[in-house]
């Protein structure tokens, strides 16, 4: 009896964990809404009854107006807006302030911001209502190589973090801020030794290793385009060099150390960056611009545009709370940015920069189930955020007052 | 319908056919000036130059002008485009490397941002190529690059990233290294030297050092009496092309002392010597004109309140350098801006300087002193067509920029 008893309790236990697997990888339905994702292709697919089935974490089918399976759970989205949640490709906030950088040494390889990033923050934690469902946790400027980045998602209030898996991320810097952080008792003290201190770190550090560096200023080429560097075969495993630099004579120089090593080069943002600087990296290398404010230049604003016809792969990046990744797209757009180049560069861009693009950036089969429901089109600035569903669970529901002042608006 | 459509393509071809021949005359340009400044020889009245895309094919006084061709005619002067031989222009943040003292293998290139505004404002001055050099902080600053202002792309600015290796013999390089009497350096991150004494000495040492270990596969290296080797391989590759004469070694050096020292060690290692600054350069000039030293002096009234000598030597300078047929360019570092030049240059006019040396000192003396004379400097057939009209002569109180021409083409903004 006792055996009996046992084996019916384990059948009974047995059974309650089946069905609670079966609770947990329950089909769930977002039914009705425009759903608009990249294509892969670097244009845009707009489903204007979309149906998208959410199966555990990921995205289990995408189609126009799909029938619904029985026993699903279906969530009516008639009249909203579905996106990818975007990526900011570089986020500083979220730290001790001042603590991004490491001053004791100008390299520091090793070291990672995210052991110091507060997820109950109050920045971090506006984040879903910005529709950013990643981050790229960054260190700042003022080191020449100043440690790792790392892939987060969104997750306020959470410890630890969530991490996303994908290539090794290093953030180097060149600019002014990398030379003076030491109060001139670190090297280097000169954007000169700053980038000749980061080529002999490239050097070293890449494979393959030994080869001595090309000088790019001095290469044979196109006229307009100096640098055409050949995509690396392996660029999936590659490491990720997020390279802060300021002037275009820089980016030459580096870009030829990197050549043909196991290595991707991203450009990021500077103050003197000029759409001549950007024009030497056509064809192959990837960009973070941004911020883009109110207060951008007009020159700065049109940059976009043109990265986009040189077909480089450029995303935008906020640099911390204070800005909106949005913004930057919608400013970029009253400059001549299209709508898919807009939509790609807040989602599959960054994806692909960061080699997390197979998992990340689409609504399609098998990506992750992170998306953003948008009361309307977010780029006319009439859409807020309804809800936010990370992994295939809903982590955000705007509160009933923003829904019904949305409702309002569209009548 | 068909009836129409045949004439309106065949006036279409012929409007095409009648644009490639307009489109192929108009890569001719003829400049008709009143004045015209070659750099070489001297000025020609009334003259014509002649103008094949982007290189110059005819200048003179009798040059037929082809039929079909564009031309500009110029009421004032016209000259090549000016060259500044000297400047710290457009570098970002610090000037030099100064964590080490020799720092032969730092390009300038890098800090350099060629988006600035220094370069489109001297551009506009008519100044179309300028030298940029590190700081002086440094003993041994590395390499200096020539850069052409026009913004445009990268391989086209830059003339020479490694143009010529600069040295630094003044006091800025030893002075604010000291600390107080008797002290110990207050920090360890001291630097040497902190005289001039001190200066020449690590310039010596450097110099030697790369002539001792010129074969790179030697891996240990020996000492030289009682010193260490303090240079990377790729500093005394530099240093060593310097002393085999492969390129140029430009030496800051203010007063006679500091002349006289740069002069004796170019001399001892061979040196292919360029001295800027150059304020007492004459009282020695025997001893420069001796050792075909080439020299890139301050342009005007410059003050230097270290000197013991009279002051009215350095307003002379540029009329007694001409007289004694001693090569020289004119150099803003620690003077000004480049787009100030012209400024300047008034005073030396003033004091004696002739327009014609004066026009030839920024360039073709200073074409040939950086080495580009082969492409620009001078208006002849094959040079660049790089040009400057002025209103009137350049150094009249009242004359401007009328405007400036880069390979070929006028600049509009």
């Amino acid at each position: 009896m006792k055996f009996n008893c046992l084996s019916g309790l384990l059948v009974a236990l047995l059974l309650l964990s089946t069905s609670g697997l079966k609770a947990d990888s329950h089909l769930t339905v977002l039914k009705g809404a425009r759903v608009v994702s990249p294509d892969g292709k670097g244009g845009v697919t707009v489903l204007k009854n979309g149906t998208v089935y959410l199966k555990g974490q990921k995205i289990q089918q995408v189609g126009d107006n799909l029938p619904v399976p029985k026993g699903a759970k279906v969530v009516d989205l008639k009249g909203k807006w579905i996106l990818p949640g975007f990526i900011d490709a570089h986020y500083l906030s979220g730290s001790f302030t001042g603590e991004t950088n490491e001053y004791s040494d100008a390299i520091t390889q090793n070291f990672s911001p995210t052991v110091a990033f507060d997820p109950w923050g109050k920045g971090f934690a506006k984040l879903h209502q910005k529709g950013v469902t990643t981050i790229a946790v960054s260190p700042g400027n003022q080191n020449v190589v100043g440690g790792k980045v790392e892939l987060i998602r969104v997750c306020p209030g959470k410890y630890p973090l969530e991490r996303i898996a994908g290539p090794d991320l290093i953030k180097a810097a060149v600019g002014y801020e990398a030379t003076v952080s030491g109060g001139l008792q670190r090297a280097p003290t000169s954007v000169s030794g700053a980038v000749k201190m980061l080529r002999t770190w490239i050097e070293k550090t890449f494979k393959p290793a030994g080869k001595g560096a090309k000088d790019l200023t001095q290469a044979k080429g196109k006229e307009e385009t100096l640098i055409t560097l050949p995509e690396p075969k392996t660029q999936e495993a590659a490491a990720r060099l997020l390279i802060h630099i300021e002037a275009r004579t820089q980016a030459a120089r580096l870009l030829g150390s990197i050549e043909g090593r196991n290595v991707v080069p991203v450009l990021l943002h500077g103050s003197g960056i000029t759409p001549e600087a950007w024009r030497l990296v056509e064809g192959y290398s990837h960009a973070v611009l941004g911020p883009l404010s109110f207060e951008s230049s007009i020159k700065a604003l049109s940059i976009p545009k043109e990265l986009a016809a040189k077909k480089i792969n450029f995303a935008f990046a906020t640099d911390g709370d204070t800005e909106d990744l949005l913004t930057s797209a919608v400013l970029a757009m009253n400059n001549g940015l299209k709508f898919e180049e807009a939509v790609n560069s807040l989602t599959l861009n960054p994806a692909k920069i960061f080699g997390v693009d197979k998992n990340l950036g689409r609504i399609a089969k098998d990506y992750d189930a992170d998306l953003v429901v948008w009361s309307n089109n977010p780029f006319s600035f009439k859409g807020k955020v309804e809800s936010v569903w990370c992994l295939g669970k809903k982590v955000y529901d705007a509160p009933s007052t923003v829904k019904k002042a949305a409702k309002k608006e569209k009548k | 319908m068909r009836t129409l459509k045949k004439p309106i393509t065949l006036l279409a071809l012929l409007s095409l056919g009648l644009l490639s021949v307009t489109a192929l005359q108009a890569e001719v340009t003829a400049i008709r000036a009143s004045k015209i400044f070659t750099g070489a020889g001297a000025p020609i009245e009334n003259g014509v130059i002649l103008i094949n895309g982007d290189k110059i094919t005819d200048v003179g006084q009798k040059v037929s002008i082809p039929a079909g061709a564009k031309v500009i005619e110029v009421k004032g002067v016209v000259t090549p485009g000016w060259i500044n031989a000297g400047s710290t222009e457009g570098i970002q943040g610090r000037l030099a490397e100064e964590v080490e003292e020799v720092t032969p293998e730092i390009r300038v290139l890098d800090s350099l941002d060629l988006d600035s505004r220094n370069f489109k404002s001297a551009l506009k001055e008519g100044i179309t190529t300028v030298a940029i050099s590190p700081g002086e902080r440094n003993v041994i600053g590395g390499l200096g690059a020539i850069v052409r202002t026009k913004p445009q792309s990268l391989r086209k600015m830059v003339v020479n990233d490694q143009a010529f290796l600069s040295v630094s013999m003044v006091l800025s390089a030893a002075y604010s290294n000291r600390s107080m009497r008797g002290a110990a350096p207050y920090s360890i991150y001291y630097r040497i030297p902190t005289t001039r004494m001190g200066t020449v000495f690590l310039i010596r040492r450097a110099f030697t050092e790369a002539k001792t270990y010129s074969d790179s596969k030697k891996i240990t290296l020996p000492q030289i009496g009682s010193l260490t080797p303090f240079l990377s391989q790729e500093g005394r590759d530099i240093l060593l092309a310097c002393t085999q004469g492969k390129r140029k070694v430009r030496i800051r050096a203010d007063y006679k002392q500091e002349i006289r020292s740069a002069i004796m060690m170019a001399k001892e290692f061979g040196l292919s010597l360029t001295i800027e600054g150059a304020l007492e350069a004459a009282q020695l000039i025997p001893e420069i004109k001796e050792s075909k030293t080439q020299l890139l002096i301050r342009p005007g009234a410059y003050f230097e309140t270290f000197s013991k000598e009279d002051p009215s030597q350095f307003l002379d300078l540029p009329k007694a350098l001409t007289k004694a047929k001693i090569p020289f360019a004119f150099s803003t570092t620690n003077w000004g801006s480049s787009a100030s030049l012209r400024t300047g240059l008034r005073m030396d006019v003033r004091f004696g300087l002739s327009e014609n040396d004066a026009i030839n000192a920024v360039t073709s003396q200073a074409a040939k002193i950086l080495g580009i004379d082969s492409k620009v400097g001078s208006i002849a057939k094959g040079k660049n067509a790089d040009l400057v009209a002025f209103t009137d002569s350049p150094f009249s109180i009242t004359s401007q920029v009328d405007w400036v021409m880069v390979d070929g083409k006028v600049q509009n903004d």
